[in-house]
């Protein structure tokens, strides 16, 4: 490294810097603007056919960050290259050297920079999944080169670092594909026929209008027996991510007007309780 | 008139064997139950029509029209003879809960009989049923009618008109000739009893010697399979709307239908019950939707886009847009 140094000091050393003239300074506002708006329409436009082809939709939104990456290093080259006039050998020396200014001074901006690229190599979560990051819980809709942006059920928008992918676990509920598998609870009184219910559920998840079901996205209906109640689960795939909860809702409500029609009722919560009388005060 | 019966009796040689077959072999003491499966308009009561022409005094028919509620018709099937045909076995499914009470009836029945059945399936029906009922494993032998070729659809199309067509080659359509369509190769793999369909792509490349060979008749039913899709149905109806227009057929009178579908989901979910259950009236879709979805405001927005058609209170697929309407929902995976 400290061999590397002096290499690098001299091989800048022959840079020829521009004289920095209003003209400049319009062409570097010119240079990002433009990068703006490239970002912008083509964001637009991958998102309008992202949306015309459901089944392909993350792999299309997914090439939304990468164009992003491209467009403002390409922009941010031009920039350089319009106040200094490098070879290849004093690019790349400038580049590291300002690369290593970055890392220390904006280490956070550069970590969310270097974690917006694994995102995008690795691919932990894509545009368009749902993901649990930290506390927050919500839909993908943009990676950014600083942070990525999640919009929850109760449509806030939050922004989180891109570095968190270093630092904390994140979980994706469907992990690149347009279905997601949907978990549905339903408790019923322990005196109640959990035979017929599971019956019930099943069928109201097969006939919903969101559910996909194939050989590699299948759906199962458990009974789980508590104390009081027994518990229905029914475990299916959503036809798309974003109606993980109107699936869950139709099939809930199905369910219950079903239940109701063949006796089927909640559990009880004095069944839990005991009644007022039947405690004793310990002995003062 | 039911959507099958316009076709009239396709190219399904390969198809006809197979149930040939298995006829012999439950003569001969191994029973093969028999699914019969196709699009819409593909021709498979026209197909089954031959078989029960064939072993007439062995065979019962039953047929289905509508939705089944009751389990009555297993009475019929209980006085049958040794083979029960049962057409159009998706009316014994409605999409909602309780509404699998009847397939599950017949397969029990099915499954302890020792009849032999042939029954015939909406594909897009079947293929659901396979995801959430596994219907497949109930039945030996599953024979799928895929879509024709020009040649097989020229034939079947122009031998149920007794008078002569003439084709002309007009000059856009000459043009052209460079194409690429799918073609199927019939495929039975090893101790599998079910004949696949490789799907198989067809590169024609013009050619200025081979291109004069090719007749203005040949162009015109070339072109008329790639739109229809080799739906015989289809390709049936586009016919006889290129001949309404002119009575002599120029190779570009088959006009494309362009659908620009779309729609939310109660809309999609409706077309693919009108889809899966090939005619279905508006009473039954209304049970089926239930509450949730204004069943009236959808089939209208459905029949104004030029999607489904009416006829006698029964709602199905208009022919010339199956396959816009299959290319929708299956993006939209409304069908499987």
């Amino acid at each position: 490294m400290a061999d590397l140094l002096p290499n690098t000091t001299e091989s800048l050393a022959g840079l020829t810097f521009q004289d920095i003239s209003f003209g400049t300074v319009l062409y570097v506002a010119y240079v990002i603007i433009l990068a703006y708006i490239v970002v912008f329409i083509s964001s637009f436009l991958l998102r309008k056919l992202s949306e015309r082809l459901p089944t392909y939709r993350h792999p299309v939104t997914m090439l939304i960050p990468l164009v992003k990456i491209f467009v403002y290093f390409l922009a941010f080259y031009y920039i350089i290259i319009a106040f200094i006039q490098p070879n290849l050998t004093q690019l790349v020396a400038f580049f590291g050297l300002f690369g290593a200014a970055l890392g220390l001074g904006l280490k956070d901006l550069f970590a969310d920079i270097i974690g917006g690229i694994v995102i995008i190599i690795e691919k932990p979560y894509q545009i368009g999944d749902k993901i649990t990051i930290g506390e927050y819980y919500g839909e993908v809709t943009d990676i950014g080169i600083r942070s990525t942006k999640l919009v929850t059920p109760g449509d806030s928008v939050v922004s989180a670092p891109n570095y968190l992918i270093f630092s904390q676990s994140v979980s994706s509920a469907n992990a690149g594909n347009i279905s997601m598998m949907v978990i549905i609870d339903l408790f019923i009184d322990s005196r109640c026929e959990s035979g017929t219910a599971l019956k019930i559920l099943k069928e109201a998840v097969i006939s919903s209008k969101f559910v996909f079901v194939s050989e590699k996205f299948p759906f199962t209906v458990l009974v789980d027996d508590f104390p009081f109640y027994h518990r229905i689960r029914a475990k299916a795939y959503v036809n798309d991510l974003r109606d993980e909860f109107e699936f869950k809702s139709e099939v809930t409500r199905k369910a219950w007007i079903e239940f109701r029609k063949h006796g089927i009722r909640p559990p009880r919560m004095r069944d839990a309780i005991p009644e007022q009388g039947t405690l004793t005060a310990p002995p003062s | 008139m039911e959507p099958e019966d316009e076709a009239g009796l396709p190219q399904y040689q390969t198809e006809l064997e197979a149930i040939e077959e298995s006829i012999r072999n439950f003569e001969e003491g191994r029973r093969e139950n028999i699914a019969v499966i196709s699009e819409p308009f593909a021709g498979r009561g026209k197909l089954i029509d031959e078989i029960r022409k064939v072993h007439a005094d062995k065979i019962t028919s039953v047929r289905f029209n509508s939705t089944i509620t009751s389990s009555e018709f297993l009475s019929s099937l209980r006085e049958g003879k040794d083979i029960i045909i049962l057409e159009n076995c998706h009316f014994l499914v409605r999409r909602k809960i309780g509404g699998f009470d009847q397939i599950d009836a017949f397969l029990r029945y099915m499954a302890s009989s020792g009849q032999l059945f042939i029954t015939t399936w909406n594909s897009f029906a079947w293929s659901y049923l396979s995801a959430v009922i596994s219907i497949n494993s109930y039945f030996q032998r599953v024979v799928r009618l895929y879509p024709l070729g020009a040649e097989a659809l020229q034939s079947l199309i122009l031998s149920s008109y007794p008078y002569i067509i003439r084709f002309a080659e007009d000059r856009d359509a000459a043009r052209g000739g460079f194409s690429v369509s799918m073609k199927c190769i019939h495929l039975r793999l090893p101790f599998s009893s079910t004949v696949y369909c490789l799907p198989w792509p067809d590169i024609r490349v013009p050619h200025p010697l081979k291109r004069r060979k090719l007749k203005g008749k040949d162009l015109f039913f070339k072109r008329l399979a790639d739109i229809s899709g080799g739906n015989p149905g289809v390709a049936r109806r586009l016919f006889e709307l290129a001949l309404k227009s002119s009575p002599e057929l120029l190779v570009s009178a088959p006009e494309e239908p362009k659908y620009t579908i779309d729609l939310g989901v109660s809309d999609r979910f409706l077309l693919s019950l009108i889809l899966t259950m090939e005619s279905v009236a508006e009473d039954d879709l209304s049970e089926i939707a239930g509450p949730d979805i204004d069943v009236r405001k959808s089939l209208y927005l459905l029949s104004s886009s030029g999607l489904i058609t009416e006829e006698d209170g029964d709602y199905g697929i208009t022919p010339e847009a199956l396959k816009s309407v299959v290319q929708y929902l299956e993006l939209t995976r409304m069908v499987w």
